[in-house]
């Protein structure tokens, strides 16, 4: 098996290390894929959030003026209201902030929040599959390494019991 | 293998691996500081395209509270170069430990050589 999925940008020779060095290696890259793809789910959720506050902002219509809403005071309890004010909202901006904006300006808010969530996740993708590409190549460089082991074992278990024939230099 | 040099080993390792857990924590901060930044940053960023007549509101406990508006930009301005500069420090302490692990590491690599050294003559 040539090296073939030894990935150019690999600063180490993954085929020069012992079985344990990989070992560790392989551990490592499992919880970084593992982080990231949380990660990754975090931005998907995040962006779902920001699709939703997109789409609200939608019914907050001239048309729906002085419209009877119900406003939630908890979980189970709600008073009706009248929407008073279709023109402008306050949103979270971050670090305990909260900022009033026109509807239009709010939503253009949500987007470029969107795209941007977007980018983010795109990167992460990328950056996953690119570890998961090294683990698969080092996955198979064990596997090689492991058969060689074996059969380098065998072979001096048969060199032992062999004993009686002419004696051959064992590789050390 | 000498008791004392047992002792000075098992000394120099448990030195190194409390370096080691001070300097997990201090990286954690980091991350956690540079998060904080960067969310201070979006908000200041915000602020800037904001109309002057925008009302801005503080979440203080479970009240909105109106604030003024280049109040409130000066405030994030602040938080942002007091993370800054603790950010920066550290940073400093980081690359600080990151040395001492260094030097701890050769040093008992040093020991371990010597009680080798020793328990074969």
């Amino acid at each position: 098996m040539s090296g073939s999925n030894n990935k150019p940008q690999q600063s180490i020779n993954l085929e020069d290390m012992s079985l344990q060095q990989l070992q560790k290696i392989k551990t490592q890259l499992e919880s970084e894929i593992n982080e990231l793809t949380t990660a990754f789910t975090q931005m998907k959720q995040a962006q779902g959030a920001f699709r939703e506050c997109k789409s609200c902002i939608g019914t907050l219509r001239p048309e729906n003026q002085d419209k009877t809403v119900l406003i939630p005071l908890s979980n189970s309890l709600y008073v009706p209201g009248k929407l008073s004010n279709v023109k402008s909202v306050v949103m979270d901006v971050g670090t305990g902030y909260y900022v009033e904006k026109s509807t239009d300006d709010a939503a253009i808010y949500y987007d470029k929040k969107i795209d941007y969530v977007q980018e983010n996740a795109k990167k992460i993708q990328e950056t996953v599959e690119q570890k998961q590409a090294s683990y698969r190549g080092l996955l198979e460089i064990m596997q090689y390494k492991l058969t060689q082991q074996q059969r380098q074992q065998q072979q001096q278990q048969q060199e032992e019991e062999g004993g009686s024939k002419a004696p051959v230099a064992t590789a050390s | 293998m000498s008791t004392q040099q047992r002792e000075k080993l098992e000394a120099e390792t448990m030195a190194f691996q409390k370096l080691q857990k001070e300097y997990t924590t201090l990286v954690e901060s980091r991350q956690k500081l540079e998060s904080q930044l960067h969310e201070n940053e979006l908000v200041d960023k915000e602020f800037k395209i904001l109309k002057d007549d925008s009302r801005v509101y503080k979440m203080i406990g479970p009240v909105l509270v109106l604030q003024d508006k280049t109040e409130a930009t000066a405030n994030v301005e602040k938080r942002i170069e007091f993370i800054r500069d603790e950010m920066g420090r550290v940073e400093k302490r980081i690359e600080q430990l990151g040395k001492e692990q260094e030097s701890k590491s050769v040093e008992i690599f040093r020991l371990q050589m010597d009680m080798q050294g020793i328990s074969k003559a």
